[in-house]
């Protein structure tokens, strides 16, 4: 009893320290060297790189002009010139609108309807995520492209063919296709909590269902859809691959340029890029949770009754069913294309492409990449991260739930990992650990699976802290003032009554916390250098060639292995008898 | 499991994992390297027991960095074959090292002044030493030079492929940047192959070219060197300017833009003229696989070997290199690496050239033209091409 | 641990942000006590039992746990059991569990096992068998058993009550408030209980505060604050009353004082002619048809037939005015009357 109390009284300072100390040497301190150079002139420091890029009309457009000659915005208005930054802007509320219309019917399906296997499709919609960029891109090729999957079959029913590749619209699709699936779930999951009563108060006061649904359910969902659509506005906003693969140069994004600055080794012009996408994401990030935390709501009592949904025709069903094609076409579509794309060679069906990854699994060198190893590195990372991020991520829910001076700031500062360049990042990984840093006479460099995992964990624990900080915001106070009065500690009833309360909520953010770890490629390239500790994602990069077979079946196989692991890590939750 | 346990499991588990930290002593100049020291940040642990110490008496390793497709590519790499040989023919122990991003690693270790225990680096390109050198400034130089004198066969390597008047970077491969198209998908609009760059800004073959983007490929930047050439310095953005009103793409690297070129999104791609010899392994339809050299040109593609500054292993570097510019070495690696061998010497098989394809006349920008020339031609396309 | 019986607030006050919760609240509730805190929505009562819980922390003055301050005893340390408004049971442990809940902290009182606690506590709320039952599975009144028996499983010193009967209906809130009352005498536990009923605050206490805008209006015990309110709000507030409001205009032989109402002399037994102005009230029960004295003539507005008794609102010129009596009248005018004695000056 004596040693527990210690234990309690000395847990909740020490996981602070651990998450604070992590965030510190994994993501603090290798983004500060790097993003220092942005203000690092000869001789000291300055802002002039910084300003020398909001004024030049490259980036910033008629609003680099306005800041000399402010009558451009009337004169050429309404036709601007976005700048870089304009149009990075631009693209990521067009992806942001398009994931929350594909998103929040995905939703209403998920918590609305009833039918077979829908917990494993709820658990499986976390898929897109862990998709490499290179897999999305290959997709969606040979799904939406000009001899694609799409085209093929319109053309097959004589229906006009879509162009849509090398345009702003692919580009949108796919960070449609990435985040919408992020949208449906934390709405889904709102959805499941709002009572029936109240929609069916509002339709005893006269109200069409389609009233009843924008007066009472949507004020009820906005947090949720909102939360979803802060991501994927951050997500699109720093974007980089997709875009340059499916919609090419003329269509760069900022992340572009710095990417493009480091590899001319112009890290001053890259890094503040980098400070100022930083900055606007960040600035973003704080005028939500201002928002979120005026919102914070209890949960409901008596969730609807799902509908059934296969049976006879209604306007719901009909438009379930509607959205089930749609979703077939976007999600399932880039994902089937590549099944389809590995088991294909020029001699029709083959089991070729599998038969490579067996014989690289048995004839591979040392210095050469095994299917076999990088899976179980995928999951051993996958379950590392999970360790670390999901207590530093429940952690800093705990934190923002508290109320003290500063707690939003504190709060959005926790969500600087998704606001900083991955180019940055993975700079400030190859400098401050893969080439190690100096003290006391010495060189400490830190890489292979620890550094790998503690990586993965500073990407992915803002999930659980998003998932987790409105669930805990929304316990009944009553209920903590119970156990409170009954003698347990705070920590003791964060322990007992208010972490229990929330693991739908921490299993949510862990299945995209599992996500994250296994579809991320820049840091993991970088600190796997050279060793044996490259994971899927890895594989799929060197196995890409003049034929995409080989890299297709490594991605059948990611895509297989985690879609098996989702599954799992839901049914967990459900075991624990809360998970839906 | 109830949902407390639940909780608890996963909280208490932030548990150890493998080590992967290391401390190397900075202050000495001691040759003596740990496993974990290297420049390789993984190599321990699952590595299979080698010792990489270079104390005498031990079979002395040396360390070729080079980019990663040279010794792990899915079809074929000459790597592992080449390492057998060295090995076979020298008491030594060759270690391959294929850091992501390239020379640009040991470019990052030197301005950080990290010290880079690879001895030399393989598949070094023009643009690349030229970006090694703005970088370290005057006088002083990531690559050493190579005593020429001690390679046997460099007489032999071919005048046009010589890119290094300093003699660090020794061609020891090469391959030609060309058009590759899809006659099938010309025949649809009623035309052959394209034969000229004027071609290509023309409305038959509109829509139709698809290019990796020079700020990430090799061959998207060659290509771009080749129309300067052709253009020159005060032309060349005008002829891309009349290109991307054809519908010119500029996709992400030279993978998207091949597999996009692959899947018919467009007639033609930049990509290399040993195209076909893939072509000819996979059984593909050859008609989709056409190689077309604009005005009888073609881009000289070339790879050096460079042994970098302060390799305490300069001999055994020089050594591998006299052995890589072997004929026989140069034919093998050549049709490994699907490309061509840099010396004139090297015999390969006579149905060879029947998938690869040579130029009439040879574009190649030589280490002067492109010093200091690169970032400016670069970065004034990158503009045009991205302003929005 | 603070062991404590009795408790006292000393002038406490309480501000949120832009309101004063509390404003000067003091008071003195003996060991074993059961001690009610009344008054509408509002008016401090659950923010003063909040605040001898230990959930507020008051802005100033001070709460005395058997004669020591226990400012900054958090509120596990401070042997208090909470039963809330909607119970707030633990909906992932079962009925045991929650009963339990408390006693991983302090040992079962008399040496008992905690299963025998929670047992014996089960039985006490009449709850023997539902051990394993999910609170979701329990009826609102179940629900309520269960929030006491965990609140007192470690045998708390001081029970706190915060308004636990207003979601249940009325005869069950009978019935549980029997039990309640009876549980508390059983235990001899110091009780706090808030509630905005005042019929309930004056069945089930010992003794009551009646609270108002922060401040307390009168402690007392139910039969001093029905018969003698201190004050306006305690008159109209606890039981229904009339209140009349009007100027002393002389003295009587018989010591009694005429109040003039709206033009109407009124006789009332301790009023004091120097106040000028005053207030009096008259009690339903104690209006009646046809008495001697103090009579005026009303119209019958609504009748409620209560069983036992009738109720009557009338209206007297622009007053309304309740009257209850056990004998019906079917007229639509009635002449009412009270005597002096009944008429209480505020």
């Amino acid at each position: 009893m004596r040693l527990a109390r210690v234990a309690e009284r000395v847990g909740a300072p020490a996981l602070g320290v651990v998450t604070l100390g992590l965030l510190g040497v994994m993501f603090v301190y290798p983004v500060a060297i790097v993003l220092v150079e942005s203000v690092q002139v000869p001789g000291g420091y300055s802002l002039a790189p910084i300003t020398a890029i909001l004024t030049d009309e490259f980036y910033f457009g008629v609003f680099a002009q306005a800041l000399s000659d402010p009558a451009v915005l009337v004169r050429s208005f309404p036709d601007y010139r976005l700048g870089l930054f304009g149009f990075t802007v631009y693209q990521a509320i067009l992806s942001t609108i398009a994931a929350v219309l594909l998103g929040l019917p995905g939703a209403y399906v998920l918590a609305r309807f009833e039918f077979p296997g829908r917990r494993t499709v709820r658990s499986l919609t976390a898929l897109p995520f862990v998709m490499p960029s290179i897999m999305v891109a290959i997709g969606f090729v040979a799904t939406f492209g000009r001899n694609g999957v799409l085209n093929t079959v319109l053309r097959s029913l004589g229906l006009p063919t879509v162009e849509l590749l090398f345009t702003l619209k692919i580009i949108v699709l796919a960070h449609a296709f990435y985040d919408a699936p992020l949208i449906a779930r934390i709405t889904a999951a709102a959805w499941e909590g709002v009572d029936a009563e109240m929609t069916e108060t509002a339709r005893s006061l006269g109200a069409s269902p389609l009233r009843a649904f924008r007066d009472v359910i949507v004020p009820q969902l906005l947090p949720a859809v909102l939360t979803g659509a802060l991501l994927t506005f951050i997500f699109s906003f720093m974007s980089f691959a997709i875009v340059l693969a499916l919609g090419g140069l003329s269509l760069a994004t900022v992340e572009v340029w710095v990417y493009d600055r480091v590899n001319q080794l112009d890290y001053q012009t890259a890094t503040a890029l980098a400070v100022l996408e930083m900055l606007f994401s960040l600035a973003l990030t704080y005028a939500y949770l201002r928002y979120e935390a005026r919102q914070r709501a209890t949960s409901a009592a008596r969730p609807a009754e799902r509908v059934d949904l296969f049976g006879a025709v209604s306007k719901r069903r009909l438009f379930a069913w509607g959205y089930a094609v749609v979703a077939l076409v976007v999600f399932v579509g880039p994902m089937a294309s590549m099944v389809l794309a590995s088991v294909t060679g020029s001699e029709g069906l083959t089991l070729r492409n599998y038969q490579f990854l067996l014989d690289r699994q048995a004839d591979a060198y040392d210095f050469q990449v095994k299917p076999l190893t990088a899976v179980v590195n995928s999951l051993l990372f996958g379950g590392g991260t999970l360790l670390l991020a999901v207590p530093m991520g429940v952690f800093l829910a705990v934190v923002s739930t508290r109320n003290f001076r500063g707690r939003k700031l504190i709060d959005t500062l926790a969500m600087a990992p998704f606001a900083v360049s991955g180019v940055v990042v993975g700079l400030g990984l190859l400098r401050g650990f893969v080439f190690g840093t100096e003290a006391f006479g010495y060189r400490f460099t830190i890489a292979g699976p620890i550094a790998i995992v503690a990586a993965h964990a500073v990407g992915a624990y803002p999930f659980v802290t998003r998932n987790v900080a409105p669930a805990l915001a929304g316990i009944d106070d009553s209920l903590v003032e119970s156990a409170r009065s009954l003698g347990a500690s705070r920590v003791r009833v964060m322990l007992d009554v208010e972490l229990p309360l929330v693991v739908p909520a921490i299993l949510a953010g862990t299945a995209f916390a599992f996500a994250i770890s296994i579809g991320e490629f820049d840091s993991t390239v970088i600190l796997a250098s050279g060793g044996t500790s490259y994971t899927m994602p890895v594989a799929i990069e060197r196995f890409i060639g003049r034929r995409l077979g080989p890299a297709t079946a490594m991605g059948v196989v990611l895509l297989v292995v985690t879609g098996v692991s989702f599954v799992i890590i839901d049914r967990l939750g459900e075991g624990s008898g809360f998970g839906g | 499991m109830d949902r407390r346990r639940f909780v608890k499991a996963v909280g208490a588990g932030v548990a150890g994992l493998a080590a992967g930290c290391s401390a190397e002593p900075t202050e000495d100049g001691s040759t003596e390297t740990t496993d974990d020291a290297t420049d390789s940040p993984t190599q321990s642990g699952t590595a299979e027991g080698t010792v990489t110490g270079t104390m005498s008496g031990q079979t002395p390793v040396l360390r070729v960095g080079t980019y990663s497709s040279y010794v792990d590519a899915p079809s074929t790499s000459p790597g592992p074959w080449l390492k057998e040989q060295f090995e076979a023919e020298y008491d030594a122990e060759l270690q391959w090292f294929a850091p992501e991003g390239n020379m640009d690693y040991f470019l990052q270790r030197r301005q950080q002044n990290v010290t880079i225990d690879t001895d030399l680096f393989l598949g070094l390109t023009p643009e690349n030493l030229v970006k090694a050198d703005r970088e370290t400034g005057e006088g002083d130089s990531l690559f050493t030079s190579v005593d020429t004198g001690d390679l046997s066969n460099e007489s032999h390597v071919v005048d046009d492929y010589r890119f290094d008047p300093q003699d660090r970077a020794i061609p020891v491969g090469a391959s030609y940047i060309s058009l590759v198209y899809n006659q099938n998908l010309l025949d649809e609009r009623g035309i052959g192959g394209p034969e000229t760059f004027d071609d290509l800004t023309s409305e038959p073959y509109e829509d139709g070219l698809l290019v990796p983007n020079p700020q990430n490929s090799e061959t998207g930047l060659e290509f771009l060197f080749w129309t300067v050439d052709q253009f020159g310095e005060d032309g060349y953005l005008d002829y891309w300017s009349d290109l991307m009103d054809n519908g010119t793409q500029v996709l992400k690297d030279w993978g998207t833009a091949y597999d996009a070129y692959s899947n018919g999104e467009a007639p033609m791609v930049v990509s290399f003229s040993t195209d076909q010899v893939y072509a000819d392994r996979y059984d593909q339809d050859m008609a989709e696989h056409q190689i077309a050299f604009p005005n009888g040109q073609g881009y000289a593609y070339l790879e050096g070997a460079a042994p970098f500054t302060g390799t305490d292993k300069l001999d055994l570097a020089t050594e591998f290199i006299d052995f890589v510019l072997q004929p026989e070495m140069q034919a093998e690696i050549a049709e490994r690496n699907v490309g061509l061998p840099s010396v004139d010497n090297a015999t390969l098989p006579d149905d060879y050239y029947d998938f690869v394809h040579e130029p009439d006349e040879i574009v190649s920008f030589g280490y002067d033209e492109l010093m200091g020339n690169v970032e400016p031609w670069l970065n004034d396309w990158s503009q045009q091409i991205a302003s929005q | 641990m603070v062991s404590v019986g009795s408790l006292e607030l000393d002038a406490v006050r309480k501000e949120f942000a832009d309101t004063v919760a509390l404003d000067g609240v003091s008071l003195d509730i003996a060991e074993g006590e059961f001690f009610t805190l009344v008054g509408p929505s509002g008016c401090g009562k659950t923010t003063t039992l909040r605040t001898i819980a230990g959930l507020e922390t008051p802005t100033s003055g001070s709460v005395r746990f058997d004669g020591v301050d226990v400012s900054g005893v958090p509120t596990e340390e401070r042997d208090v059991g909470i039963v809330f408004q909607n119970y707030a049971l633990f909906p992932h442990m079962s009925v045991r569990e929650n009963v339990a809940y408390g006693l991983n902290f302090v040992e079962p009182p008399d040496g008992k096992s905690t299963d025998e606690r929670v047992t014996e506590l089960l039985d006490l709320v009449d709850l023997s068998g539902m051990g394993d039952r999910e609170p979701d599975q329990l009826s609102g009144g179940q629900q309520q058993r269960v929030a006491l028996a965990r609140a007192l499983a470690p045998a708390p010193d001081v029970l706190l009550l915060d308004e636990p009967m207003s979601a249940l209906d009325a005869r069950l809130r009978e019935t549980l408030r029997r039990q309640v009352k009876r549980i508390q005498a059983e235990l001899d536990v110091t009780t706090v209980y808030v509630t905005h009923d005042q019929e309930e605050a004056l069945a089930i206490s010992d003794r009551l505060a009646v609270m108002h805008d922060g401040r307390v209006e009168q402690v007392g015990t139910p039969r001093e604050v029905y018969e003698r309110p201190a004050t306006e709000f305690v008159a109209a507030f606890v039981g229904e009353n009339n209140l009349f409001r009007g100027e002393a205009v002389g003295t009587r032989d018989d010591g009694t004082t005429t109040v003039a109402v709206d033009g109407t002399e009124f006789r009332v037994a301790d009023g004091d002619l120097a106040a000028g102005d005053l207030t009096f009230c008259v009690r339903p029960e104690d209006l009646t048809v046809d008495a001697d004295t103090n009579r005026f003539e009303v119209t019958v507005d609504t009748v409620e037939f209560l069983g036992e008794t009738t109720r009557y609102y009338v209206d007297w010129g622009e007053k309304s005015i309740v009257f209850r009596t056990p004998d019906p009248h079917d007229a639509e005018r009635l002449t009412l009357g009270f005597d002096p004695g009944d008429a209480r000056v505020l």
